[in-house]
């Protein structure tokens, strides 16, 4: 059985403050890491068009069913 | 753009039906694994978190697994969680003692096939979780959450996310976040 994923806490007294502090101290990406994310989801946009409408037609192919995956 | 055997311009990115559920993944963590194969598409049919896989789009291969949820950070006027819980008996919540929260999305899951280590594919659709809520954000979406599993944690850190508690003592995993602000060039 998989571990339950903890909740996020409410918070309280030092963690509520060290959180509000970084919030108004935000540290920027530097630009070729932002560069690096923004490539990456224009990669993925193109993989997701891809992945869906491949899965389309394999399932018109297999009667609805996708093989990929398990159905359940 | 070629990186050790994974074509990651040869990608399916594909968001999961709750009638389907992964075969043929294995992350190298039997609860991670388990959850994947087994669970992940119960809470799709109950509408608790949305799964994506991500395969190699020649042979179907699965490569990488993650799933989202809605989430949100929240900050008491209080000292600590005692002094809360003592004051959540007390009815109503007054103003002057109301919770401060913002929007988030938790990462419930991220798993990456042992074949495809190495590859930066775990990054890859980090990346684009972080660019859907930021560059693409359809309802406000400050933080990324994370329960992060233990040797999970330095992906994280170099990925941007910072231990949510000063304190977290918990044997298997350190809650974790991102501000998407970071993304604001």
């Amino acid at each position: 059985m998989a571990r339950p994923i903890r909740e996020t806490p409410i918070l309280f007294g030092e963690d509520a403050r060290r959180f509000l502090e970084a919030m108004q101290n935000v540290k920027p990406e530097p630009p070729e890491v932002r560069a690096r994310i923004l490539r990456n989801y224009e990669l993925m946009k193109k993989a997701y068009e891809r992945g869906m409408a491949d899965q389309r037609a394999r399932e018109e192919a297999n009667g609805g069913v996708d093989p990929w995956f398990k159905k359940v | 753009m070629v990186q050790k055997g994974v074509n990651l311009s040869k990608l399916s990115f594909i968001k999961i039906r709750s009638s389907y559920s992964v075969k043929d993944f294995t992350c190298g963590d039997p609860d991670l694994d388990d959850f994947i194969r087994n669970r992940a598409s119960e809470f799709q049919k109950h509408l608790l978190s949305v799964s994506y896989a991500c395969a190699d789009a020649d042979t179907g291969k699965m490569l990488a697994y993650c799933s989202l949820a809605n989430d949100k950070v929240a900050m008491g006027d209080f000292k600590d969680k005692i002094e809360f819980n003592r004051f959540r008996k007390k009815q109503g919540f007054p103003n002057e003692k109301r919770l401060k929260s913002y929007p988030a999305v938790k990462l419930c899951r991220l798993g990456v096939d042992v074949s495809a280590k190495g590859c930066q594919i775990g990054t890859t659709v980090l990346d684009c979780i972080k660019a859907m809520f930021f560059f693409d954000n359809k309802t406000g979406c400050r933080f990324l959450t994370v329960d992060a599993y233990l040797n999970a944690v330095p992906f994280y850190e170099k990925n941007g996310f910072r231990f949510m508690n000063a304190e977290d003592d918990d044997p298997h995993t350190r809650l974790m976040y991102y501000d998407l602000m970071n993304l604001v060039a």
